[in-house]
């Protein structure tokens, strides 16, 4: 299931929080929150139930053995095991058929892919299940003697198939004592709207303006559709990415959980080292701690440690050379900047944006374009090859127009502005008054507009199946 | 990381206990009675608005929902009969024009009209 769904919407979620808070009681609310985010997993693929609960099991006695042999090279053995067992179901079902496809190019072989699907969010719950059994291992937190402590970490439906990568020490604590606050529910209640309108309108009308530019034939395509083509997919992968977030962790807080922030107005960076504690923080965070550091980090072989975490991110993002090439693509960005222009970058304030967003945006398109040839045609039209522009390129832009406006206005950071405002408002009666109607209206129109466009049956792609 | 946390130590958004309790109130408000009367109303049958049969709630079967059809066929249901489709509809038909509209832009240009397949369906085009 997902979030922008009527189904979800207006069945599952009324019923989870109605099951929710008739108790207060944390035991029987664990038990509802499980099995709804079992219901949520399990709806429209039921048969990868049996794999995310096997996961959790392996790592669940993964997790027992290290405590139970702390101390001595069992621990370790144990540890190393389970995350590999842990990450074979990754390989095996993520990344196998792609070895087979490219070996049988290669060597030309014959082997025949194994042709599963893939399981939706895996590439999350693995990670989330890693961080478990890697930080019992590092002592960092204290071993889950519960089962289903641990298969409601992993498996919480908030944050089960987008994101973020939520770490076991962030919520290990509240799996056995959490307050739900009302003002805590309400700003959760916001926050979720505000990922819901971010997503029904603005992510996927920007996604919809994309298509329409470079998703078809790109033989015709001039330099003006490539650039807007590629800025309206920066527009939607941003505000589809960060909605999910924005509505698990919205979520999160509503069941009393806090989950940490995964966006920081990433298009606002000065550098593309700053853009990457900005985009994606609980992933790139992850290879920092649990890949970068464990490999020697800036001690050991620096560079070789860098090179194989932006290897392994862009593999990460889906199984093809693409993703490979756009980590490669970050990686040489990220070395330049360390070892050339990193320091010049700070001195010259309105160029460095500039420069980390024309990075960016060009990075989009190894990230877009699965297919290479289609790259290169991408790349040709951006090179000027084909024109600067044309008249039906410009009238699918002026009709998409508001989305681009929207899009860019909302990538700076309005709500720390939008703090400073409620700020000034909340001494007064009248005024704070006023806030809290601003803020109900927006919470009822942020429904009514993103159910109106479910209701529509929008446009309404969801990007993170390659994850 | 420093920027991270500093936006984490804010104070949350709402910050007094009877805005929050009338947010609380909007947001379970709109949830709940839209559960209520999608499940409480008796479905149409009929769009007159899309001139089609709107679909029946799929049958119940394990296999069907063991390989994910019934999931498929229940969402394509639960969105066809949702309470006050049309006026959904209008309102969604007016953030499209909003979003995705043929605008003029004078002098000799082709305007095509990629949206607006709805306004034709049933009504408009007889």
């Amino acid at each position: 299931m997902v979030f922008s769904n009527l189904t979800f919407l207006y069945i599952f979620l009324p019923l989870c929080l109605f099951f929710y808070f008739i108790t207060k009681n944390t035991a029987v609310r664990n038990i509802v929150l499980l099995i709804f985010s079992l219901v949520f997993y399990a709806y429209g693929e039921p048969k990868y139930i049996a794999l995310l609960i096997a996961t959790v099991l392996v790592d669940y006695i993964g997790g027992l053995l290290i405590d139970k042999f702390r101390g001595t090279r069992l621990a370790r053995l144990f540890v190393f095991v389970t995350a590999t067992v842990t990450l074979a179901s990754l390989a095996l079902f993520k990344y196998a058929d792609f070895f087979t496809v490219n070996a049988n190019s290669l060597f030309n072989l014959n082997i025949t892919p194994l042709g599963l699907a893939l399981p939706i969010g895996i590439s999350f719950y693995t990670f989330q299940a890693l961080t478990y059994v890697v930080d019992v291992y590092r002592g960092k937190v204290t071993v889950q003697k519960n089962f289903f402590k641990l298969l409601l970490y992993v498996s919480m439906f908030p944050q089960l198939i987008a994101g973020p990568i939520v770490r076991y020490s962030d919520v290990d604590r509240q799996l056995s004592e959490r307050t739900v606050t009302l003002t805590g529910a309400a700003s959760g209640a916001v926050r979720f709207c505000v990922g819901l309108l971010k997503k029904t309108i603005i992510a996927n009308y920007a996604g919809e303006l994309c298509k329409r530019l470079i998703g078809g034939e790109l033989t015709n395509l001039t330099f003006l559709g490539a650039f807007v083509g590629i800025l309206a997919f920066t527009i939607q992968i941003y505000f589809d990415f960060s909605a999910y977030s924005d509505m698990a962790i919205g979520l999160g807080k509503i069941f009393g959980f806090d989950f940490p922030e995964n966006f920081n107005y990433p298009y606002c960076a000065t550098s593309i080292n700053d853009f990457w504690k900005r985009w994606h923080i609980s992933l790139s965070s992850f290879f920092k701690d649990y890949v970068y550091i464990p490999l020697g980090g800036n001690r050991k072989h620096w560079a070789f440690n860098m090179l194989l975490v932006w290897v392994l991110t862009g593999f990460w993002h889906g199984a093809s050379w693409n993703y490979v090439l756009w980590g490669l693509y970050y990686f040489f960005f990220l070395m330049l900047e360390k070892l050339y222009i990193g320091d010049a970058l700070k001195k010259l304030p309105v160029i460095n944006r500039i420069y980390s967003l024309m990075v960016i945006m060009v990075g989009w398109a190894f990230f877009y374009f699965e297919d290479m040839s289609r790259l290169r045609q991408f790349f040709t039209a951006l090179g000027m090859r084909n024109g600067l522009s044309s008249l039906t390129e410009k009238t699918v832009i002026i009709n998409y127009i508001v989305v681009i406006v929207l899009g860019i206005v909302f990538s700076l950071p309005w709500a720390r502005v939008w703090r400073n405002i409620a700020r000034l408002f909340e001494g007064r009666k009248f005024t704070n008054a006023l806030l809290n109607i601003i803020y109900v209206l927006f919470t009822l129109a942020a429904l009514l507009i993103s159910t109106a466009s479910l209701v529509g049956d929008s446009f309404n792609p969801f990007l993170y199946f390659r994850f | 990381m420093a920027q991270v946390e500093k936006t984490q130590k804010l104070k949350p958004l709402v910050s007094t206990r009877l805005c929050a309790l009338l947010i609380i109130l909007a947001f379970a408000a709109g949830l709940f009675s839209l559960f209520a009367v999608s499940m409480l109303d008796t479905d149409k049958t009929v769009s007159e608005r899309d001139n089609r049969m709107l679909k029946t709630r799929p049958k119940f079967s394990v296999s069907a929902v063991l390989d994910g059809s019934y999931a498929r066929d229940f969402d394509a249901y639960y969105s066809d009969t949702f309470p006050l489709r049309d006026q959904f509809l209008t309102l969604n038909n007016k953030i499209k024009k909003l979003f995705s509209q043929t605008r003029s832009t004078g002098g000799d240009m082709v305007i095509v009209d990629f949206e607006g397949k709805d306004d034709f369906a049933g009504q408009d085009i007889d």
